[in-house]
């Protein structure tokens, strides 16, 4: 399984949003690190196909990334999460099964899973407008991990949860990535410390340092360094 | 395939679930009610102080039509009506009010009324009218004529209508119909309350996903593009669809319960003066609400695909409303064929029944189309065109920003 992305750009009028990126992605996790303004939401989005890149290509063992194909082996929890305040949990998982394919009784079975893995079981009746923050973006989790994607890509997944949430993601995330691609991103340098098999680190729309990240020295000092 | 019912069943239930559509819902219910059963609500006024209310009145004149029913309006009804309204004295100004009318005259009032319409003669000159069947029918071809030259319409359109009217029957049977004369009477207060309802619930179906931000998850889900754009305007077609049969249902139920439906059979001619081709009154009334659903679904298709492309609900309705309220106000005159026939053909324009009804016809391969044969054509090629437009729109957004 790999990820291509070949000198992919992004352009608005004079910036550059995202810069000449390339890189070969293949199972594991992936931590971006950026300050705001870097690029990283712009990349995921051009990694979601819900941006058109100015230049450069992206696939998914040879899918591009516009195709149905593409989409369907993907999973995405975008930062600003959206979400239907009348609809209870369980249908809203239900309604984003459908979008991505899933049968009727496979739609039902993994979102009942999906409720309890994210600790909303129990909350799955009831409307989404009643959720806490925390719960809303634990249900934006649970929406990306339907129809078992290939590759995951989570913009600042960890907003909003409590340490205790956030020790749970972290152990969610990492079963996943031993089969998976997992691309996420925050502004939580600890949470990338523990999870991520690979730093990836943006400013100005370039990818400044990409590499495994074993035994080496504190990481937000890296960072710090590096911004 | 069957994803996207699934889909469709989804979008369905967000436009339900919002609360604005329960409120428009509601409110179309009153002004429904107070538009085809209102009337029955008001008081007459007379001089020397005695009030009738309009329900004591319908009942009294349903009678009386009743007494008729059946009757053929021929050289012996009209000579008897016209008897009946000579009593009335000739100086006074509210004929309606005097002892001789109540007396004499109203038995006879739907006849009276009859004979107006037929010839678009005013009250004045119909009373002093003297009855002549022969007269009647030439009068009345005399006033087609007249509205067939300031129509504009060609040799070719008027042979044609003149061979519908050698179809039609004469002299008419009387019947009672009141409940479909009512219905064609409110069909366009309902048919623009349809068009405003659908547009204020169908602005957001596809920016509210924009506003929300749920674009994002829709549109790199894998059937997020084409299966998610044909079920979301799928949804919307169909709620229009429903909103105008709920509109027309609660209409005909109070329309029939106040009005009674007996008269389906009955002539259009006793309704209608103008240019259409032989109907019976009910199926005049189906055909009119079923062009009114037509246009409820195209408009619903327009206000979908606009939204689409100018992203903005506020926008759009906006647009929708002003489009309305033009047609309301300006009226674009006769004597301008193509840019009147255009105007008309408006769906804010088209659900008055002059507009269905309506003289100017539609040449194609030869042959001539009625407006409400027309129209719904040209809506259903128009509609296509929209929803492609639409999802063309759908499928290059960006998400940017925020």
């Amino acid at each position: 399984m790999e990820l291509m992305i070949d000198r992919v750009s992004k352009q608005y009028g004079s910036k550059i949003a995202v810069d000449r990126i390339s890189l070969k992605l293949q199972r594991g996790i992936y931590g971006l690190l950026g300050a705001n303004g870097a690029g990283k939401t712009t990349l995921m989005r051009l990694l979601c196909g819900i941006l058109k890149p100015t230049s450069g290509s992206i696939s998914l063992d040879g899918m591009d990334v516009a195709t149905e194909e593409y989409r369907g082996e993907l999973g995405y929890l975008p930062q600003d999460f959206g979400y239907y305040p009348d609809f209870t949990g369980e249908e809203f998982l239900l309604y984003m099964a459908a979008l991505k394919g899933l049968n009727k009784a496979e739609a039902k079975r993994k979102s009942a899973e999906l409720l309890e893995l994210v600790g909303l079981g129990e909350m799955g009746k009831k409307k989404v407008r009643t959720y806490s923050g925390g719960m809303k973006q634990r249900l934006g989790i649970a929406q990306a991990l339907l129809g078992e994607p290939r590759l995951l890509i989570l913009d600042e997944p960890t907003a909003g949860l409590d340490p205790k949430e956030r020790v749970r993601f972290r152990e969610v995330i990492a079963r996943w990535g031993k089969e998976n691609i997992v691309l996420l991103s925050t502004h939580i340098v600890s949470d990338i410390e523990h999870i991520a098999d690979t730093i990836l680190m943006m400013k100005d729309g370039q990818m400044i340092h990409q590499g495994p990240w074993e035994n080496q020295e504190d990481l937000e000092a890296f960072y710090l360094e590096r911004m | 395939m069957k994803q996207i019912w699934t889909l469709y069943r989804y979008e369905w239930k967000k436009i339900v679930k919002r609360r604005l559509v329960w409120i428009c819902m509601a409110i179309s219910a009153v002004m429904i009610a107070a538009t085809v059963g209102g009337t029955v609500l008001d008081i007459l006024y007379e001089d020397d102080g005695e009030t009738e209310t309009m329900y004591q009145a319908f009942q009294k004149d349903k009678a009386y039509q009743k007494a008729l029913e059946g009757k053929i309006i021929n050289q012996e009804l009209l000579e008897e009506t016209m008897a009946a309204y000579g009593t009335i004295p000739k100086d006074v100004e509210r004929y309606s009010q005097t002892e001789e009318y109540e007396a004499y005259a109203r038995p006879y009032s739907a006849i009276f009324q009859y004979i107006r319409i037929a010839t678009d003669m005013v009250t004045k000159e119909a009373r002093q009218w003297e009855a002549d069947e022969r007269e009647l029918y030439d009068m009345h071809l005399e006033m087609l004529m007249r509205e067939a030259d300031s129509c504009r319409l060609s040799q070719d359109e008027k042979d044609f209508w003149l061979a519908q009217e050698e179809r039609k029957t004469w002299p008419v049977e009387f019947r009672y119909k009141e409940g479909y004369w009512r219905l064609l009477d409110c069909g366009y207060t309902i048919g623009l309350l349809a068009i405003v309802v659908t547009a204020i619930c169908l602005s957001g179906v596809f920016v509210e996903e924009h506003v929300r931000r749920t674009d994002q998850l829709i549109l790199s889900s894998r059937h997020g593009r084409q299966k998610a754009f044909w079920a979301k305007f799928l949804a919307g077609l169909t709620f229009a669809l429903a909103l105008s049969i709920l509109f027309s249902g609660l209409s005909f139920l109070i329309a029939f319960g106040i009005y009674g439906a007996e008269g389906f059979t009955a002539d259009f001619q006793l309704v209608s003066g103008g240019f259409f081709p032989p109907l019976n009154v009910g199926g005049a009334v189906l055909l009119y609400y079923a062009c009114m659903g037509i246009a409820v679904v195209f408009v619903a298709a327009f206000v979908m695909a606009l939204s689409e492309l100018l992203r903005s609900s506020i926008g759009t309705l906006s647009f929708v409303v002003g489009v309305v309220i033009l047609g309301i106000f300006v009226n674009v005159p006769a004597h301008l064929r193509i840019l009147a026939q255009a105007w008309s053909y408006l769906p804010s324009n088209f659900i008055a029944n002059w507009n269905v009804f309506n003289a100017r016809l539609v040449g194609l391969f030869g042959k001539f189309l009625m407006p409400w044969q027309a129209v719904p054509m040209l809506y259903v090629i128009l509609g296509i065109g929209l929803a492609f437009l639409g999802r063309r729109a759908f499928m290059r957004y960006q998400v940017t920003g925020r």
